[in-house]
């Protein structure tokens, strides 16, 4: 009963750990444990990716991440990173709006670059 | 149309290795002009760009930079006295055999490598790494056989110049009055050269 349950989880192992029990208990063991410790990781992580794509998008517009984000707490907006993200990458006009309304609050330090590409249409 | 820009000398093969592999729609083809920049001030730019960290679309996972043309590699810059002073040390695996190799050296040999290697350091050592590299193309002069292709010239961002240390500034101002000197001694030298051949002249 245990075994088929472990078996049952080791699906997909390398090598003995799917088949010997020995093994597979300890490979087993570690994969629980490492999916605990990534289901807090992945959080993280998601997070990580959002601030990323958002530094792109918001570079693409002349203003940095930590500056946009100053500037969007100084006007009190209270859009997460992970909607701020997905305006990035598939809303760019309304993603500039709100670019426009951070550099508005918040000037940075930078001068407007030459846009090139996408940036220019906008 | 292959009459307004020049003929592309060098290693065409080399220059289109591997551009089969890379899934080039969507992607643009970003020029560099390498003529009196930084070596590691650019490198780093060149590295962003590749791995696509400029673009919203960024994954991790999946490799989505810009095509890096890079020209001019022979004219690249560095501070200090790293042109004499730097040296590339790698291993060979034999025990005892560490080769160097100076800066200098390497640019009479091969100048492109010296921004491959700094842009190669410089990118993420994972799988993706190699895919990257492909996507990189380095020509020591100012001629590339991508003509055809939509090209897109990179601005590079606006650079805070540290200002010169008093001690490197007063080198500076010495060698420049000593060059104004020479050239004023050369110019008073070939005066008198022609006023001399003047007169002979005037002789016969």
């Amino acid at each position: 009963m245990n075994k088929g349950k472990i078996f049952k989880l080791a699906k997909g192992f390398r090598g003995r750990a799917k088949n010997c029990i020995r093994i597979a208990r300890e490979r087993v063991e570690k994969a629980l444990q490492y999916s605990y410790r990534d289901r807090r990781n992945k959080k993280r992580d998601m997070r990580s990716l959002w601030i990323e794509r958002i530094n792109a998008g918001t570079r693409l517009h002349g203003v940095n991440y930590g500056n946009f984000m100053h500037g969007l707490m100084k006007e009190n907006i209270q859009l997460n990173r992970k909607v701020l993200s997905e305006l990035s990458m598939h809303e760019p006009y309304s993603f500039k709006a709100l670019v426009d309304v951070s550099r508005n609050a918040f000037p940075g330090n930078r001068p407007i670059p030459a846009k090139e590409g996408l940036a220019s249409i906008l | 149309m292959a009459a307004a820009p020049p003929a592309f000398t060098g290693n065409l093969k080399k220059a289109l290795a591997g551009l089969r592999r890379i899934n080039l729609d969507g992607l643009r083809w970003r020029v560099f002009d390498a003529k009196g920049q930084v070596l590691g001030r650019l490198a780093s730019q060149i590295a962003v760009v590749l791995q696509g960290k400029d673009k919203p679309t960024y994954a991790p996972h999946v490799e989505n930079g810009d095509m890096c043309v890079v020209l001019n590699a022979k004219d690249i810059s560095v501070t200090g006295r790293k042109m004499t002073d730097k040296i590339y040390y790698w291993h060979t695996g034999y025990i005892g055999h560490l080769k160097e190799r100076r800066l200098k050296d390497q640019m009479e040999r091969d100048p492109t490598e010296v921004i491959r290697k700094a842009v190669l350091r410089m990118l993420p050592r994972n799988r993706l790494r190699d895919d990257r590299d492909r996507k990189l193309r380095i020509f020591s002069g100012g001629e590339h056989p991508f003509h055809d292709r939509p090209l897109e010239p990179f601005v590079m961002p606006p650079r805070q110049v540290r200002e010169m240390r008093p001690r490197a500034r007063r080198a500076l101002i010495r060698a420049q009055k000593k060059e104004q000197a020479n050239r004023a001694a050369a110019e008073s030298a070939k005066d008198e050269e022609d006023s001399k051949t003047a007169k002979a002249e005037v002789k016969v």
